[in-house]
C-alpha cells in the first residue's frame, strides 16, 4: 500500500495529501494534446471528411468519427481491465487493483458513448435505433458485464475480497471482446464490419477517422492519469482514518 | 434543415451528448479528486 509522506507546512501547492500522491508529469502533456486533437477532429469530422452521399440521411455518417473511437478506446480500457486483473492476481499488489478499477470506469464512459452515438445513427441510416443484432447485442452484454464490475467493486467493503473477485470478473469479462468482434463474421449482422480492413474507406475519412483513435487515446490516458490519483488519493486518506 | 444536410439533426444530437458525457466525466473526476486532497491535506 502507498504510505503518505509528512510535507512541511510551506507546500502552498496544494497540502500533504497533493505532495503525498503527486500528480503525473504526464498528465498536463496529455491535456493539451487531448484538446489540440479534438479540435483538429472537430475540423477533419465536419469539414475535411467528405459527405457519404451513399447512405441515406448522409450527413449522420459523420456520427462514425466519435462513434468507432470511442468503442476502440472501450476495448482498449477493457483490456487493461484484463492485463491489470492477471497482474493483481498474480503479485497482489495494490497497484494493479488500481489500474483496473480506473480503466473499468473509464471503458464504461466511453461503451456508454458507443450505446449512445450508435443508436443515433442507426436512427438514421437503418430508420430504428435499435435491432437486436448479434454485433449491438454482445456489446450491450460487454457494457453489462463492466457495469456489474463496477456495482461488485461498490458492494464489497472488504479491500482483498472486492480486489480479488473483481480481478477474476475483469478476466472472465474480457471474453466478450472476441465475441464483439466477431459477431459481424459469425452471425448475420446489419452493423458494418471491418471497413478499415478491408480498404472500404476513402483516404480522407480513413484519415478523419486514424484523428479521432489518436485524440480519444489521448483522452484515455489523461482520464487514466487522474483516475488512478485518485484511487491513491483514496487509499491515503482510509490509511489516515486507520 | 434536413434538406440541405440529411441526417444532420441526429449527427449534432450524437456529438452534443457525447460532448456532455465526456465532460461530465472529466468535471466528476476533477471535483472527487480536489475533495480527497482537501480530506487529506
Amino acid at each position: 500500500m502507498e504510505t503518505k509522506v509528512e510535507m512541511p507546512e510551506t507546500d502552498v501547492g496544494g497540502g500533504a495529501a497533493r505532495g503525498a500522491v503527486p500528480i503525473s508529469r504526464w498528465r498536463r502533456p496529455l491535456g493539451a494534446l487531448t484538446v489540440v486533437g479534438l479540435a483538429v477532429l472537430a475540423w477533419a469530422a465536419f469539414i475535411y471528411a467528405p459527405t457519404d452521399v451513399a447512405q441515406v440521411n448522409a450527413t449522420s455518417q459523420r456520427i462514425f468519427y466519435i462513434h468507432v473511437p470511442s468503442a476502440w478506446v472501450g476495448m482498449l480500457a477493457f483490456a487493461v481491465v484484463f492485463v491489470a486483473s492477471v497482474g493483481f492476481l498474480v503479485s497482489n499488489k495494490p497497484k494493479w487493483d488500481r489500474m483496473a478499477a480506473a480503466s473499468a470506469e473509464i471503458g464504461v464512459v466511453f461503451t456508454t458513448a458507443v450505446l449512445i452515438t450508435g443508436p443515433l445513427w442507426g436512427r438514421a441510416a437503418w430508420g430504428v435505433y435499435w435491432q437486436w443484432d448479434p454485433r449491438l447485442t454482445s456489446f450491450l452484454m460487454l457494457w453489462l458485464i463492466y457495469l456489474s464490475y463496477l456495482a461488485l467493486r461498490g458492494y464489497l467493503p472488504d479491500p482483498a475480497k472486492r480486489a480479488r473477485y473483481s480481478a477474476v470478473l475483469g478476466i472472465v469479462g474480457f471474453f466478450d471482446i472476441p465475441i464483439v468482434f466477431l459477431a459481424v463474421r459469425w452471425w448475420r449482422s446489419q452493423h458494418p464490419g471491418e471497413l478499415v480492413l478491408r480498404g472500404a474507406l476513402p483516404g480522407s475519412m480513413l484519415a478523419a477517422m486514424f484523428v479521432g483513435l489518436v485524440t480519444f487515446t489521448f483522452m484515455y490516458l489523461y482520464f487514466m492519469s487522474v483516475r488512478m490519483r485518485i484511487a491513491k488519493l483514496r487509499d491515503a486518506s482510509e490509511e489516515d482514518e486507520l | 434543415m434536413n434538406d440541405i444536410a440529411p441526417g444532420a439533426t441526429y449527427m449534432f444530437l450524437a456529438y452534443a451528448l457525447a460532448a456532455a458525457l465526456y465532460h461530465g466525466y472529466f468535471a466528476h473526476l476533477r471535483r472527487s479528486e480536489r475533495e480527497l486532497e482537501k480530506g487529506t491535506r
